[in-house]
């Protein structure tokens, strides 16, 4: 089956190449507190970053579903443009509003994780916004109407009927949105690269800056586990929900 | 509750979806608009809920005007075509939902949603989610839970429209049923199938390109339709056009005893099962013939004219082609505008 094998030669055999290479390194990486530190840094940015990405998200897609105003049709094509844009696009402009010689100069704040967490957030609301627009545009009119016809007020009706039915489309966002930041290595390159350090960053210093191959494929191991881990795992909750709900 | 529209008139950007409509439905009445699709019914019913704003005119209710008001402050239960549940609910959760909404005490919430499962007859369905109902169940539901707030209307948009033909027949039985249950509610029933307004309403209003065409009560509707659109929009009436002269009124050169002319108007109106065959008639020749199970449809034409003619089916029934004349009973013929 020549087209199996071609994947294999192309995906599977570099990624068993650096398995293999990894392993003299597997010691020393997992005992190192630098590693520990990288991890525990690359969860919490790519945590709050799509805790905020949902915030900010949902309150967006609400606004431009269901709030009239002129221009809401524009708004939802550029979240459409939003997706086409490399992420450190967005690092960029930062360093142009925040950095040390931006228009708010705010110092060292730049490379501290919060800077991290506001690209991301920034970058990857997208992500969530465009399942939710397409949910939202599908909740019918009707049920909108009878539950005010029933006397619940907007909050209700938002948090009673329109994000229940989101839910999936939230639950795609969300997983896709936490995939990418743990993966994302534009944005910290560009901003955290003396303050913060994620494990993509790491494997960038191990093994491009300091040529340490093995600790750097060690590394990346942890990363391709942790990724397809939680791939497996939102694989698995959003495909029982899509059952339940067919 | 008296539910008074005042000259209203909606418009969507351009289009003129609803044009100064004046209706009073009193508590208690049963007001049916009929209509052909896209002649405002439904707008009028949403302008009456407040999901869609008058350009102009007020909306009342027992006098007070609600037209500013947003529709959960208006108390009015709304039942639409597509059921409209909401999925994740359980049947009782729906049902509760208005109760909920209008915070009260969990013990009259669980009494009053098992009376409103009673009243529908969906009790046993309480813990089911809607799809796991039928279009029937469902639609049922949605009447519970509108029900459940004890409104002082009731708008019904198309209840029976997405329901095939022996639900459709169950559940109007149904709705004549709670009509009884619940004497005082003035309900406002949108529909194009006239046979359901017949059956329901008290009064009916037909619809025509955004205007509100003739108001009367249901009998006096059918009986001597005030104009040609409503002579066969209700009951399919054959319209024959009429010559007058010297008190005098002929069709296809034949005088129809005991009509009298009236100015102005100049067809004749006349159900298909009030014509009769038999000799002295307007000549005619048969073009059709269908069978209907209790009776036949004849299509006969007469001077240019299709008129439908109901026969019982057990007596003789004249084949395509036959020359045959049309009896038209004068208690049966009213005289309508063109």
């Amino acid at each position: 089956m020549p087209p199996v094998l071609l994947i294999g030669l192309l995906v599977i055999y570099p990624l068993v190449l650096v398995a293999v290479e990894s392993v003299p390194a597997w010691g020393d990486v997992l005992g190192s507190a630098e590693f520990r530190d990288a991890l525990v840094r690359t969860v919490q940015i790519a945590v709050c970053s799509t805790i905020g990405c949902l915030v900010v998200g949902t309150f967006l897609a609400v606004v431009i579903s269901f709030v009239p105003f002129p221009g809401a049709r524009v708004v939802a094509s550029l979240v459409d443009t939003m997706l086409a844009l490399p992420s450190f696009l967005v690092a960029l402009a930062f360093t142009f509003i925040y950095g040390t010689a931006g228009i708010l100069r705010t110092g060292g704040f730049l490379t501290t994780p919060w800077a991290v967490v506001l690209a991301e957030i920034t970058f990857y609301t997208p992500f969530v916004m465009r399942p939710l627009l397409a949910a939202m545009s599908r909740l019918p009119r009707a049920q909108l109407d009878v539950a005010a016809s029933l006397g619940a007020g907007p909050w209700r009706v938002l948090r009673q009927v329109v994000l229940p039915e989101a839910r999936p489309a939230l639950l795609a966002g969300g997983s896709l949105t936490l995939l990418l930041t743990l993966n994302e290595f534009g944005i910290v390159l560009f901003l955290g690269a003396k303050g913060t350090t994620t494990l993509p960053m790491l494997v960038h210093t191990k093994g491009i800056v300091m040529f340490d191959y093995p600790a750097a494929c060690a590394i990346a191991v942890v990363q391709i586990v942790l990724s397809l881990g939680l791939y497996a795992v939102l694989r698995k909750a959003l495909g029982g929900r899509r059952a339940r709900l067919d | 509750m008296t539910v008074q529209l005042d000259d209203v008139t909606v418009h969507f950007g351009r289009t003129c979806a609803l044009e100064s409509c004046t209706l009073t439905v009193a508590a208690g009445e049963t007001v049916a608009l009929l209509g052909p699709s896209g002649s405002g019914k439904s707008t009028a019913l949403k302008a009456v809920a407040g999901f869609v704003r008058p350009s102009s005119g007020r909306i009342r209710l027992d006098g007070q005007d609600v037209t500013e008001l947003p529709p959960a402050k208006r108390g009015i239960g709304v039942v639409v075509q597509q059921y409209a549940l909401f999925p994740h609910l359980r049947v009782e959760d729906n049902v509760a939902f208005g109760l909920r909404a209008a915070r009260r005490p969990k013990g009259e919430v669980t009494r009053r949603v098992a009376e409103m499962l009673g009243l529908v007859g969906m009790t046993s369905y309480a813990r089911r989610f809607p799809r796991e109902l039928s279009g029937g169940q469902q639609q049922r539901v949605a009447i519970a839970r509108a029900l459940a707030i004890r409104p002082k209307v009731l708008l019904l948009d198309e209840p029976l429209a997405a329901l095939d033909a022996q639900l459709r027949a169950d559940l109007l039985i149904e709705l004549q049923n709670l009509r009884r249950e619940v004497p005082t509610l003035a309900i406002i029933y949108v529909t194009h199938d006239q046979s359901e307004a017949l059956a329901l309403a008290d009064r009916i209003a037909v619809m025509r390109d955004a205007r509100l065409i003739d108001l009367a009560p249901t009998t006096t509707l059918y009986q001597t339709p005030p104009s040609a659109f409503t002579a066969s929009f209700l009951g399919n009436a054959n319209l024959l056009p009429i010559k007058s002269s010297n008190n005098e009124v002929t069709v296809a050169g034949h005088v129809i005893p005991g009509v009298q002319p009236i100015s102005g108007k100049e067809l004749l109106c006349i159900r298909p099962h009030a014509v009769r065959l038999g000799a002295g008639g307007v000549p005619g020749r048969v073009t059709g013939v269908q069978w209907r199970g209790a009776s036949y449809q004849l299509t006969c034409e007469v001077a240019d004219v299709l008129v439908r003619v109901d026969l019982a089916a057990d007596g003789a029934v004249p084949a395509v082609g036959a020359d045959v004349q049309l009896v038209l009973p004068s208690e049966a013929c009213s005289l309508v505008s063109r």
